[in-house]
């Protein structure tokens, strides 16, 4: 019984599927087609909000999507198609909003805070490693003169140490 | 400097959520027509009551009135219905677009909650002229043209009866007045 539902229910997601695959269209050239699926996915419904003309199953969608075929066949340029569209229904609709002062903070504020979060994980990186350097130097390759050094510190320890212990055999 | 840095997360989370507190309660339909202040599209429709009769752009102007997109298909024009019985009984006049509908739907419709309009245009399914001209996404939708036809007026949702009395009555009188 649980199977039969999930299935059903599954069946019931494929239907938007096999709807949206339904619409035909006699482009005149491989090159609208390919223009006609960019621009539409430029193109944001203005009913659903978040989805391009070419997703979305709503009626002005649809619309939409049959006035840019009728466009592009008329030979409209890209620029042309957007100045359409945006006469209709506004600004709304672009997906790629323009440049301008009220739109700085939506094209600028992403790279900023990413540059700005690289920066700080940059300076407390930096800080970590100058930490590291004040208290100890163990964390560093030493330098050949310094493993001459060591290397001569550890044999004096072990000749000492080998030394004492002779003693201790010898007595 | 330090002190300050231990605060900065604290700070950032209060920036986000005033951010997204002030998110909640925006509408992302409130939004301007594109068409706000500008001239009302040319246009050549049937009349609803009467294929054979064509309406454009030129025979609505000449005083000030509302443009009611709606169908007997959309459920929120049936409850905006009585709004626009009331502005008409106050005089004003209301063109109907009948949007994406059928003929003896809309008429069914007509006879059932009373016919409010001056005149009816008819903008199947398939059609688009008027409607898509004006940006229409849904329905209802209403504008309100003045006199020289430019729109100057748009909402697109439900005609309440608040609405009636405090925003779209005084702008319908405003144009009126306007020289």
């Amino acid at each position: 019984m649980a199977k039969r539902t999930l299935i059903l229910l599954l069946a019931l997601l494929l239907m938007g599927v096999a709807q949206a695959a339904i619409e035909v269209y006699d482009f005149s050239s491989e090159e609208n087609r390919l223009r006609f699926q960019s621009l539409g996915g430029e193109l944001r419904c203005p009913k659903c909000e978040n989805q391009s003309i070419v997703d979305s199953n709503s009626p002005s969608a649809y619309d939409m999507r049959q006035e840019l075929f009728r466009l592009l066949e008329e030979g409209y340029t890209d620029q042309q198609v957007f100045e359409f569209m945006k006469a209709r229904f506004g600004e709304f609709i672009m997906y790629r909003p323009p440049v301008r002062s009220d739109t700085w903070l939506l094209w600028f504020l992403p790279p900023v805070l990413v540059v700005a979060g690289l920066l700080l994980v940059f300076l407390l990186a930096r800080r970590r490693s100058d930490k590291g350097k004040d208290e100890t130097t163990a964390d560093r390759p030493l330098s050949p003169s310094e493993r001459q050094l060591r290397l001569q510190q550890i044999l004096e320890l072990e000749r000492s140490a080998s030394s004492t212990t002779n003693s201790k055999e010898s007595s | 400097m330090k002190r300050f840095l231990l605060f900065l997360p604290f700070i950032l989370f209060v920036l986000v959520g005033v951010f997204l507190y002030k998110g909640l309660s925006m509408d992302p339909a409130a939004r301007d027509s594109a068409l706000l202040n500008k001239p009302l599209p040319e246009f050549t429709l049937p009349r609803l009551d009467n294929e054979a009769l064509l309406v454009t752009r030129d025979d609505l102007l000449g005083e000030v009135f509302l443009l009611n997109v709606w169908g007997s298909w959309c459920p929120s024009c049936y409850d905006e219905h009585d709004e626009i019985l009331r502005m008409a009984q106050m005089g004003v006049p209301v063109v109907g677009l009948n949007y994406k509908d059928e003929r003896p739907k809309a008429f069914r419709y007509l006879a059932q909650l009373g016919n409010p309009y001056v005149l009816n245009l008819y903008e199947p399914d398939g059609v688009r002229a008027l409607a898509f001209d004006l940006g229409v996404y849904g329905a209802p939708e209403t504008f309100l043209i003045d006199r020289e036809g430019i729109v100057r007026y748009h909402l697109a949702g439900v005609i309440t009866p608040q609405l009636v009395d405090q925003v779209i009555m005084p702008e319908v009188r405003k144009w009126q007045n306007a020289r």
